[in-house]
Protein backbone atom coordinates (compact mmCIF):
# COMPACT_ATOMS: atom_id res chain seq x y z
CA UNK A 1 0.00 0.00 0.00
CA UNK A 2 2.43 2.20 0.61
CA UNK A 3 4.36 1.53 -2.28
CA UNK A 4 1.19 2.35 -4.52
CA UNK A 5 0.75 5.65 -2.90
CA UNK A 6 4.42 6.29 -3.65
CA UNK A 7 4.01 5.34 -7.18
CA UNK A 8 1.21 7.85 -7.03
CA UNK A 9 2.58 10.73 -5.70
CA UNK A 10 5.63 10.19 -8.62
CA UNK A 11 3.14 10.14 -11.38
CA UNK A 12 1.62 13.82 -10.19
CA UNK A 13 5.50 14.98 -9.25
CA UNK A 14 6.58 13.28 -13.06
CA UNK A 15 3.56 15.24 -15.01
CA UNK A 16 4.17 18.38 -13.40
CA UNK A 17 7.86 18.46 -14.14
CA UNK A 18 6.83 17.68 -18.10
CA UNK A 19 4.47 20.61 -17.86
CA UNK A 20 6.73 22.57 -16.02
CA UNK A 21 9.34 21.83 -18.68
CA UNK A 22 6.58 23.07 -21.51
CA UNK A 23 6.24 26.04 -20.17
CA UNK A 24 9.83 26.39 -20.25
CA UNK A 25 10.63 25.88 -23.45
CA UNK A 26 7.67 28.09 -24.23
CA UNK A 27 8.55 30.72 -22.49
CA UNK A 28 12.11 30.51 -23.42
CA UNK A 29 11.46 30.53 -26.86
CA UNK A 30 8.79 33.89 -26.82
CA UNK A 31 12.16 35.21 -25.17
CA UNK A 32 14.86 34.40 -27.51
CA UNK A 33 12.48 35.71 -30.44
CA UNK A 34 12.49 38.85 -28.11
CA UNK A 35 15.74 39.38 -27.24
CA UNK A 36 17.59 38.23 -30.95
CA UNK A 37 16.18 35.59 -32.20
CA UNK A 38 13.75 37.75 -34.41
CA UNK A 39 16.95 38.63 -36.08
CA UNK A 40 18.67 34.93 -36.34
CA UNK A 41 22.39 35.69 -37.83
CA UNK A 42 23.64 34.40 -40.52
CA UNK A 43 26.91 34.92 -42.42
CA UNK A 44 28.14 34.48 -45.91
CA UNK A 45 31.61 34.43 -47.58
CA UNK A 46 31.73 34.90 -51.55
CA UNK A 47 34.78 35.27 -53.51
CA UNK A 48 35.30 36.31 -56.72
CA UNK A 49 37.93 32.95 -57.47
CA UNK A 50 38.28 29.70 -56.39
CA UNK A 51 41.38 29.64 -57.83
CA UNK A 52 45.48 31.86 -57.29
CA UNK A 53 47.81 31.60 -59.91
CA UNK A 54 51.10 32.87 -59.61
CA UNK A 55 52.91 32.40 -63.07
CA UNK A 56 57.00 31.48 -62.92
CA UNK A 57 59.09 34.93 -63.26
CA UNK A 58 62.69 35.82 -63.34
CA UNK A 59 63.57 36.76 -59.45
CA UNK A 60 66.53 39.26 -60.46
CA UNK A 61 63.24 41.16 -62.69
CA UNK A 62 59.99 40.32 -60.72
CA UNK A 63 60.88 39.97 -56.85
CA UNK A 64 57.16 39.68 -55.77
CA UNK A 65 55.12 37.83 -58.30
CA UNK A 66 51.26 39.01 -58.60
CA UNK A 67 48.62 36.91 -58.79
CA UNK A 68 46.93 36.88 -61.90
CA UNK A 69 43.06 36.91 -60.66
CA UNK A 70 44.32 40.11 -58.69
CA UNK A 71 42.44 41.62 -57.56
CA UNK A 72 40.19 39.20 -55.50
CA UNK A 73 36.73 41.04 -54.56
CA UNK A 74 35.21 39.55 -51.30
CA UNK A 75 31.86 39.89 -50.08
CA UNK A 76 31.22 39.52 -46.18
CA UNK A 77 27.62 39.27 -45.69
CA UNK A 78 26.05 39.58 -41.88
CA UNK A 79 22.71 39.23 -40.74
CA UNK A 80 21.39 39.64 -37.17
CA UNK A 81 21.24 41.91 -34.24
CA UNK A 82 22.98 45.30 -34.72
CA UNK A 83 25.82 44.36 -32.30
CA UNK A 84 26.77 41.19 -34.15
CA UNK A 85 30.62 40.84 -34.62
CA UNK A 86 32.01 38.65 -37.43
CA UNK A 87 35.78 37.88 -38.00
CA UNK A 88 37.45 36.71 -41.27
CA UNK A 89 40.18 34.48 -40.71
CA UNK A 90 42.51 32.47 -42.78
CA UNK A 91 44.51 29.36 -42.63
CA UNK A 92 46.66 27.44 -45.09
CA UNK A 93 46.58 23.52 -45.18
CA UNK A 94 50.09 23.49 -45.76
CA UNK A 95 53.07 24.83 -47.90
CA UNK A 96 52.93 25.21 -51.54
CA UNK A 97 53.84 21.67 -52.57
CA UNK A 98 55.09 20.10 -55.57
CA UNK A 99 56.03 16.69 -55.57
CA UNK A 100 58.80 16.28 -53.06
CA UNK A 101 59.58 19.97 -53.38
CA UNK A 102 57.84 23.06 -51.45
CA UNK A 103 57.99 26.69 -50.70
CA UNK A 104 56.77 27.89 -47.43
CA UNK A 105 53.13 29.18 -47.47
CA UNK A 106 54.87 32.40 -45.89
CA UNK A 107 56.12 33.71 -48.81
CA UNK A 108 52.47 34.36 -50.46
CA UNK A 109 51.10 37.47 -48.51
CA UNK A 110 48.28 39.97 -48.96
CA UNK A 111 46.89 43.49 -48.66
CA UNK A 112 43.62 44.27 -47.97
CA UNK A 113 41.33 47.23 -48.99
CA UNK A 114 37.72 47.92 -48.06
CA UNK A 115 35.88 48.55 -44.73
CA UNK A 116 37.47 46.65 -42.01
CA UNK A 117 39.90 44.58 -43.83
CA UNK A 118 42.88 44.46 -42.60
CA UNK A 119 44.94 46.53 -44.83
CA UNK A 120 48.46 44.38 -44.31
CA UNK A 121 50.41 43.57 -45.61
CA UNK A 122 50.12 40.40 -44.07
CA UNK A 123 51.35 36.62 -44.90
CA UNK A 124 49.64 33.08 -45.41
CA UNK A 125 50.05 30.96 -42.08
CA UNK A 126 49.46 26.90 -41.65
CA UNK A 127 50.39 27.37 -38.28
CA UNK A 128 47.50 29.37 -37.38
CA UNK A 129 44.82 31.64 -38.91
CA UNK A 130 45.30 34.86 -39.77
CA UNK A 131 42.73 38.11 -39.57
CA UNK A 132 41.48 39.07 -43.03
CA UNK A 133 38.90 41.31 -41.50
CA UNK A 134 36.51 42.06 -38.70
CA UNK A 135 33.39 44.08 -38.35
CA UNK A 136 30.64 45.08 -35.67
CA UNK A 137 26.71 45.00 -37.04
CA UNK A 138 25.05 43.38 -40.18
CA UNK A 139 24.84 43.99 -43.85
CA UNK A 140 27.23 43.49 -46.61
CA UNK A 141 30.89 44.21 -46.70
CA UNK A 142 32.92 44.57 -49.81
CA UNK A 143 36.60 44.42 -50.09
CA UNK A 144 39.40 43.54 -52.05
CA UNK A 145 42.49 41.58 -51.42
CA UNK A 146 46.06 41.30 -53.79
CA UNK A 147 47.68 38.41 -53.46
CA UNK A 148 51.80 38.45 -54.13
CA UNK A 149 54.10 35.38 -53.78
CA UNK A 150 58.11 36.57 -52.94
CA UNK A 151 60.11 34.96 -55.82
CA UNK A 152 63.67 33.59 -55.45
CA UNK A 153 66.16 31.84 -57.19
CA UNK A 154 65.91 29.21 -54.77
CA UNK A 155 62.71 27.44 -55.58
CA UNK A 156 62.93 24.05 -57.32
CA UNK A 157 61.50 24.13 -60.84
CA UNK A 158 57.85 22.33 -60.66
CA UNK A 159 53.74 22.97 -60.03
CA UNK A 160 53.08 23.56 -56.74
CA UNK A 161 49.42 23.90 -55.25
CA UNK A 162 48.18 24.34 -51.99
CA UNK A 163 44.64 25.21 -50.53
CA UNK A 164 43.86 27.83 -48.13
CA UNK A 165 40.61 27.86 -46.09
CA UNK A 166 39.14 31.10 -45.32
CA UNK A 167 36.58 31.23 -42.30
CA UNK A 168 33.37 33.79 -41.79
CA UNK A 169 32.58 33.94 -37.91
CA UNK A 170 29.61 35.83 -36.77
CA UNK A 171 28.49 36.36 -32.97
CA UNK B 1 6.91 20.76 -3.66
CA UNK B 2 5.72 23.79 -6.10
CA UNK B 3 8.75 25.96 -4.97
CA UNK B 4 10.78 22.91 -6.27
CA UNK B 5 9.11 23.16 -9.81
CA UNK B 6 9.26 26.20 -9.90
CA UNK B 7 13.09 25.95 -9.38
CA UNK B 8 13.19 22.71 -11.82
CA UNK B 9 11.22 25.61 -14.55
CA UNK B 10 13.94 28.65 -14.08
CA UNK B 11 16.47 26.48 -14.93
CA UNK B 12 14.90 24.61 -17.66
CA UNK B 13 14.14 28.00 -19.27
CA UNK B 14 17.80 29.52 -18.47
CA UNK B 15 19.16 26.03 -20.20
CA UNK B 16 16.92 26.89 -23.24
CA UNK B 17 17.37 30.38 -23.33
CA UNK B 18 20.99 30.03 -23.61
CA UNK B 19 20.91 26.98 -26.26
CA UNK B 20 18.03 29.28 -28.50
CA UNK B 21 20.30 32.06 -28.19
CA UNK B 22 23.59 30.09 -28.80
CA UNK B 23 21.70 28.30 -32.01
CA UNK B 24 20.60 31.88 -33.23
CA UNK B 25 23.50 33.74 -32.99
CA UNK B 26 26.56 32.16 -34.14
CA UNK B 27 26.60 31.41 -37.83
CA UNK B 28 30.23 30.75 -39.97
CA UNK B 29 30.73 30.30 -43.96
CA UNK B 30 33.79 28.95 -45.15
CA UNK B 31 35.38 29.47 -48.30
CA UNK B 32 38.38 27.78 -50.22
CA UNK B 33 41.01 28.99 -52.66
CA UNK B 34 43.17 27.07 -54.45
CA UNK B 35 46.50 28.24 -54.64
CA UNK B 36 48.75 27.61 -57.91
CA UNK B 37 51.94 28.44 -58.63
CA UNK B 38 54.41 27.38 -61.41
CA UNK B 39 58.22 28.06 -61.30
CA UNK B 40 59.74 27.11 -64.51
CA UNK B 41 63.16 26.00 -65.24
CA UNK B 42 65.56 28.57 -65.82
CA UNK B 43 69.29 29.77 -65.77
CA UNK B 44 70.75 33.00 -65.73
CA UNK B 45 75.15 33.43 -65.45
CA UNK B 46 76.39 36.82 -64.74
CA UNK B 47 80.17 37.30 -65.31
CA UNK B 48 81.58 40.60 -63.23
CA UNK B 49 83.97 41.12 -66.87
CA UNK B 50 82.77 41.07 -70.93
CA UNK B 51 86.90 41.19 -71.34
CA UNK B 52 90.10 40.56 -69.90
CA UNK B 53 93.45 41.41 -70.45
CA UNK B 54 96.76 40.32 -70.27
CA UNK B 55 99.53 42.93 -70.20
CA UNK B 56 102.99 42.36 -72.03
CA UNK B 57 105.54 41.22 -69.82
CA UNK B 58 109.27 39.94 -69.43
CA UNK B 59 109.32 36.18 -69.76
CA UNK B 60 112.19 35.89 -67.20
CA UNK B 61 110.16 37.91 -64.31
CA UNK B 62 106.68 36.86 -65.09
CA UNK B 63 106.39 33.40 -66.13
CA UNK B 64 102.57 33.47 -65.43
CA UNK B 65 100.76 37.18 -66.58
CA UNK B 66 97.74 37.83 -64.38
CA UNK B 67 94.48 39.08 -65.94
CA UNK B 68 94.30 42.94 -65.06
CA UNK B 69 90.60 42.13 -64.16
CA UNK B 70 91.04 39.43 -61.93
CA UNK B 71 89.30 38.07 -59.63
CA UNK B 72 86.22 37.96 -61.96
CA UNK B 73 82.99 37.99 -60.38
CA UNK B 74 81.07 35.00 -61.67
CA UNK B 75 77.03 34.42 -60.46
CA UNK B 76 75.31 31.35 -61.15
CA UNK B 77 71.49 31.33 -60.50
CA UNK B 78 69.20 28.68 -61.59
CA UNK B 79 65.50 27.37 -61.01
CA UNK B 80 65.42 23.99 -61.87
CA UNK B 81 64.51 20.31 -60.21
CA UNK B 82 65.56 19.66 -56.59
CA UNK B 83 67.96 17.11 -57.48
CA UNK B 84 68.96 18.19 -61.34
CA UNK B 85 72.45 19.34 -62.01
CA UNK B 86 73.64 22.55 -62.93
CA UNK B 87 76.91 22.76 -64.46
CA UNK B 88 78.81 25.53 -66.31
CA UNK B 89 81.65 25.18 -68.40
CA UNK B 90 84.08 27.41 -70.70
CA UNK B 91 85.62 26.69 -74.19
CA UNK B 92 87.30 28.78 -76.63
CA UNK B 93 86.66 29.35 -79.84
CA UNK B 94 89.97 29.29 -81.14
CA UNK B 95 93.88 30.18 -80.03
CA UNK B 96 94.31 33.53 -79.49
CA UNK B 97 94.85 35.38 -82.66
CA UNK B 98 96.84 37.89 -84.14
CA UNK B 99 97.23 38.21 -87.86
CA UNK B 100 98.90 35.17 -89.00
CA UNK B 101 100.63 34.49 -84.99
CA UNK B 102 98.51 32.15 -82.94
CA UNK B 103 99.18 31.48 -79.06
CA UNK B 104 97.33 27.83 -77.70
CA UNK B 105 94.62 29.00 -75.76
CA UNK B 106 96.12 26.26 -73.73
CA UNK B 107 98.50 28.62 -72.54
CA UNK B 108 95.70 30.32 -70.57
CA UNK B 109 94.25 29.08 -67.21
CA UNK B 110 91.85 30.10 -64.49
CA UNK B 111 91.65 29.39 -60.51
CA UNK B 112 88.75 29.29 -58.64
CA UNK B 113 86.70 30.43 -55.51
CA UNK B 114 83.37 29.80 -54.27
CA UNK B 115 81.53 26.78 -53.92
CA UNK B 116 81.60 24.46 -56.88
CA UNK B 117 83.49 26.74 -58.89
CA UNK B 118 86.17 24.87 -60.38
CA UNK B 119 89.87 26.19 -61.78
CA UNK B 120 90.96 24.64 -65.22
CA UNK B 121 93.05 25.11 -68.43
CA UNK B 122 91.13 26.94 -71.47
CA UNK B 123 90.86 25.05 -74.71
CA UNK B 124 88.21 24.13 -77.51
CA UNK B 125 86.23 21.86 -76.02
CA UNK B 126 84.21 22.44 -73.37
CA UNK B 127 85.77 22.55 -69.64
CA UNK B 128 84.10 22.58 -66.71
CA UNK B 129 83.83 25.60 -64.50
CA UNK B 130 81.49 24.24 -61.73
CA UNK B 131 78.51 22.14 -60.67
CA UNK B 132 76.27 22.05 -58.26
CA UNK B 133 73.38 20.15 -57.46
CA UNK B 134 69.29 21.88 -57.23
CA UNK B 135 68.20 25.74 -57.43
CA UNK B 136 69.66 28.61 -55.90
CA UNK B 137 71.95 31.31 -56.47
CA UNK B 138 76.29 30.52 -56.17
CA UNK B 139 79.02 33.28 -56.07
CA UNK B 140 82.10 32.78 -57.11
CA UNK B 141 85.26 34.29 -58.52
CA UNK B 142 87.91 33.31 -61.39
CA UNK B 143 91.12 34.32 -61.75
CA UNK B 144 92.76 34.42 -65.24
CA UNK B 145 96.95 33.51 -65.84
CA UNK B 146 98.63 33.18 -69.03
CA UNK B 147 101.82 31.14 -69.38
CA UNK B 148 104.33 33.98 -70.82
CA UNK B 149 106.99 32.52 -73.43
CA UNK B 150 109.94 33.80 -75.51
CA UNK B 151 108.16 32.50 -78.22
CA UNK B 152 105.50 34.69 -78.65
CA UNK B 153 105.15 36.39 -81.85
CA UNK B 154 104.84 40.40 -80.70
CA UNK B 155 101.22 41.48 -81.71
CA UNK B 156 97.44 42.27 -79.89
CA UNK B 157 96.18 38.85 -79.74
CA UNK B 158 92.37 37.83 -79.12
CA UNK B 159 90.16 35.54 -78.54
CA UNK B 160 86.41 35.02 -77.59
CA UNK B 161 85.39 32.03 -74.63
CA UNK B 162 82.19 30.92 -74.16
CA UNK B 163 80.59 30.25 -70.78
CA UNK B 164 77.66 28.18 -70.86
CA UNK B 165 75.54 27.47 -67.95
CA UNK B 166 73.28 24.78 -68.14
CA UNK B 167 70.34 23.66 -65.38
CA UNK B 168 67.42 20.90 -66.61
Amino acid sequence: MAAQQSTQLGSATGRARVRSILVALGLSYVIAVLSGGAHATSARLDFSVSTLSFPSADPDAVSTIDAVENPIAVDVTISGPDFTMSQLTVQAAGDLISGPDQIAIDRVGWQGQGEGFVPGPATLSKDEPKLVGQWVGRGTKNGILRFGMENSWDYAAGAYSQTVVYTLVAY
Amino acid sequence: MRKRIAVWTLAVACLALLTASAVSWAATDQQSLTINATVSAKAKLTLGEAAINFPDADPDSVPSIAATENPVSVTVKAQTGSASSVTLTAQANGDLDSGTDTIAITNVTWTATGAGFVGGTMDTSAQSAGSWTGPGRRDGTFSYALANSWDYMPGSYSQTVVYTLTAP
